[in-house]
């Protein structure tokens, strides 16, 4: 595959669509049959594609009393899964230990379901619990998939191949030297006896035993926790896209797969919504070097894009890439009392924090007489209310909004001391007529970001897309 | 200060000796009033929440040679249970080393830090098998682990290298860290054989039960373990250390050295590798020792080349570490509830 190499210890971590139909259960399997051939493989999977949302619905639909909803839900979950179970083992012996082993986990998601119905109450430990569980389920299905084949594989929850975190439910991080104590272990054991993990992603369990996750996108952690474990050789992500790319294909056609970035370019990618890495996945990955390989399931002839220390010097460019969030609010804050008043920012950013509102980009003008903030599109009417109503009239004398704004963001570390690359970027931008409304650079230099109206996104980066040349 | 004590073995019993002889000078000196809540071993337990009588609890065990008699029940509570269940401040941990799974030690150990309750071992198998991620265990759930007779007895060479070096930067040790080997390969140096010297040491009481433990150098390697960790912050465990015992070792090596002005000691270093391996040292090495002693050569980049020699392991110098690591973490505790 790619490059020639075989007989590396590789941790392969499959996203939901992988294991949303019973076809593509065995499709992956197959996949991971030949490349077992070649290489040590140990596996992460997400829970199917929409499951772990439809176990938080039911999580709020539990919370705000909705029993029936609640139930028919889970009756939903439990039935899709029964299903693909069904379908995705032919041989007779090995589909009823699947389904035993199904009926088992899924009766004790009942239990819960029905303990948390009972109680009315979630707390974060019990939510966790139960979101955790599409993890539990998609495991079995692809293990004994797997069996099927003749390739000998086991289903190990984050919490079974020794995963131990803190006890911050929803947000878990893991205690690094305790879990690679427990995990290489536990991983070493299973590769002696060729025996493959298929291991949930997710989710862990802090010191008691209680299940914890690490939030969105968590699989990523799981797949890079593990690897730093073990000293695998590598990671892969694996998706149903090539890799990075230069931008949105969608916008410019011909954005372009990036080939090799740094760990930090990664990072900065990830921050700025490239939807395939969780921002903390790569932090295990770094002090062991451990490459980071983004690759597409369902097109393995590609090598992906390549996360490592030191990228090569030929893959290393100004701008990597141009990325976008879209559709946003901007809230401009005015008010001539603001200037010289130390704590009105801390004010502001404590008002919607309280509301939980999570600010994307702040830029401040040195004359102190207003503050521009981007919000998620959903916090936005949150946002602006709350900050009526506590400052209006006191130390705000005016709050302005645009609804519907982009951040565009480029990213590379090779902008790092170069001179002239603002004025690239907003000359290439104002050829297109389009307006900058607010800009904030860090001082690290690997990103520069800008904000324009979601309508003049294409065009900017499209004009930005060819100015660096990232087609070519 | 309310203690469990795991173990009721030569150092459990030394450390109870020594409680009792100097409990006046505990207390007028240190402001501290330890009190044995609770002792377990494999054969039984005792238990009282205001503290055992430490004389009837050592004359039980003389007599019967268990702690089980100590109360007329015949109830018993298992190390976990009493671990789990009891109210204490400390737990002391002082049953014997296992290199396969350091149990019942490594359970012990985790059970009373997840609890809150700071951790005294001289049990070398937790720490040689999973030092990192002890240390992790006892800084999130905020409590002290202290093992300072796991290296050198009663001679504090952890705290000296930690402490009285701090600030330093030490690049390399070497060390001879077990008593019995010691005691073999100098007896070795007088025409003895390995047969007939390991006869003796086993004689004189000086081999632990599984041999196997002194002569093939686990003892060595975990102690190199707990210093690599501790003083070089490195993250290893046992797994990492080259290890070559003392059953090779001929008279006829012996005495090839000899001819050199050199003894055969067995050797735990940290340079670039971490290896314990019998090696010739020159006889006018300061860290040439003889007999049971051991000793340690640190060198250090500014201060040059500093060696401590001393007793190693015995129950009294050993309770004394024990003793040691009680005061550091009274001083600790109160010094967080003052603050």
């Amino acid at each position: 595959m790619g490059r020639g190499y075989t007989d590396l210890k590789l941790v392969l971590k499959f996203g939901g669509t992988s294991v949303s139909s019973s076809q593509n259960i065995r499709n992956v399997a197959t996949l991971i049959k030949k490349l077992s051939k070649e290489h040590k493989i140990i596996l992460v999977f997400s829970a199917i594609s929409g499951v772990t949302d439809d176990l938080i619905r039911i999580t709020n639909l539990i919370q705000n009393r909705n029993k029936e909803a609640a139930s028919s839900l889970a009756k939903k979950i439990i039935k899709m899964h029964t299903d693909i179970a069904d379908q995705c083992v032919k041989n007779s012996k090995i589909k009823k230990d699947l389904l035993n082993k199904m009926k088992s986990d899924l009766d004790e998601f009942q239990d819960l379901l029905h303990g948390m119905l009972l109680l009315g109450e979630v707390t974060p430990r019990s939510s966790d619990y139960m979101i955790s569980f599409g993890e539990r389920l998609s495991i079995n299905l692809v293990a004994f998939a797997l069996n099927e084949i003749d390739v000998k594989a086991v289903p190990l929850t984050g919490k079974d191949v020794g995963i131990v975190t803190d006890s911050n439910f929803g947000g878990a991080k893991p205690l690094m030297d305790t879990t690679r104590l427990h995990v290489s272990h536990t991983v070493e054991n299973l590769l002696q006896k060729k025996t493959m993990a298929v291991i949930g992603g997710f989710a862990g369990a802090d010191q008691h035993g209680n299940i914890t996750t690490f939030g969105r996108g968590g699989s990523d952690y799981t797949a890079t926790i593990i690897a730093s474990s073990i000293k695998a050789d590598e990671v892969w992500l694996m998706s149903d896209v090539d890799g990075l790319m230069t931008t949105d294909p969608k916008i410019v056609k011909d954005a372009k797969l990036i080939k090799e970035v740094s760990y930090i370019e990664a990072m900065e990618m990830a921050l700025f919504g490239a939807k395939y890495i969780h921002p903390r996945a790569l932090e295990p990955l770094v002090a062991k070097k451990i490459p980071l390989r983004i690759r597409n399931t369902f097109n393995v002839n590609n090598s992906g894009t390549l996360v490592t220390a030191t990228p090569q010097a030929d893959t290393q460019k100004m701008v990597k890439c141009v990325s976008t969030i879209r559709h946003t609010g901007l809230i401009d804050v005015r008010g001539g009392s603001m200037v010289g008043a130390p704590g009105t920012a801390a004010t502001i950013f404590s008002i919607l924090a309280k509301e939980g509102i999570n600010i994307m980009m702040i830029s401040q003008s040195p004359s102190e007489s207003s503050i521009s903030i981007i919000v998620k599109k959903n916090d936005l009417d949150k946002a602006v209310n709350s900050l009526e109503m506590n400052l209006l009239g006191k130390i705000i004398k005016k709050v302005d909004v645009t609804v519907d704004v982009s951040i565009i963001a480029l990213i590379g570390s090779g902008m790092r001391g170069i001179a002239g690359v603002a004025s690239k970027v907003f000359t290439a931008v104002a050829k297109k007529g389009v307006n900058v409304i607010m800009i904030a650079q860090g001082s690290s230099e690997l990103n520069l970001a800008f904000v324009v109206k979601d309508s003049d996104c294409n065009s900017a980066v499209q004009a930005l897309h060819d100015e660096f040349k990232l087609g070519k | 200060m309310r203690i469990i004590l795991s173990g009721f073995g030569v150092v459990g019993q030394s450390f109870a000796k020594l409680l009792l002889s100097r409990s006046e000078d505990l207390y007028a000196k240190h402001g501290l009033k330890p009190r044995i809540v609770g002792v377990f071993d494999s054969n039984g337990s005792a238990a009282s929440s205001a503290g055992l009588d430490l004389n009837r609890l050592l004359e039980v065990k003389k007599k019967y040679g268990s702690i089980r008699k100590y109360h007329n029940k015949e109830k018993d509570a298992n190390g976990l249970d009493m671990i789990n269940g009891m109210d204490a401040e400390v737990l002391i941990e002082t049953t014997p080393s296992n290199y396969k799974d350091a149990e019942p030690g490594m359970s012990h150990i985790v059970n009373a830090m997840k609890k809150g309750l700071n951790v005294i071992t001289v049990n070398k198998g937790p720490l040689a098998l999973a030092f990192p991620s002890l240390i992790e265990l006892a800084t999130y759930n905020q409590v002290q682990l202290k093992f300072s007779g796991t290296v050198g007895g009663g001679t504090p060479i952890l705290d000296y290298a930690k402490n009285s070096l701090r600030g330093e930067r030490i690049v390399s040790f070497q060390g001879i860290l077990n008593g019995t080997t010691n005691y073999i390969l100098t007896n070795m140096a007088t025409g003895l054989t390995f047969k007939a010297a390991l006869a003796d040491a086993k004689k004189k009481g000086y081999v632990e039960a599984d041999e196997s433990l002194d002569i093939d150098g686990f003892d060595a390697a975990a102690k190199l373990v707990i210093l690599a960790n501790w003083i070089m912050d490195m993250k290893v465990t046992i797994k990492d250390i080259k290890r070559t015992g003392i059953r090779d070792v001929t008279t006829g090596d012996i005495k090839k050295a000899a001819a050199k002005d050199c003894a055969i000691k067995l050797v735990a270093s940290c340079e670039r590798d971490l290896v314990v391996a019998p090696k010739e040292i020159p006889l006018d090495d300061p860290m040439c020792v003889n007999g049971t002693l051991n000793a340690i050569t640190f060198n250090s980049e500014h201060s040059g080349q500093q060696t401590i020699t001393g007793r190693g392991a015995g129950g009294i110098e050993t309770a004394s570490s024990i003793l040691r690591d009680l005061l550091d973490i009274k001083q600790e505790v109160s010094r967080i509830e003052i603050a």
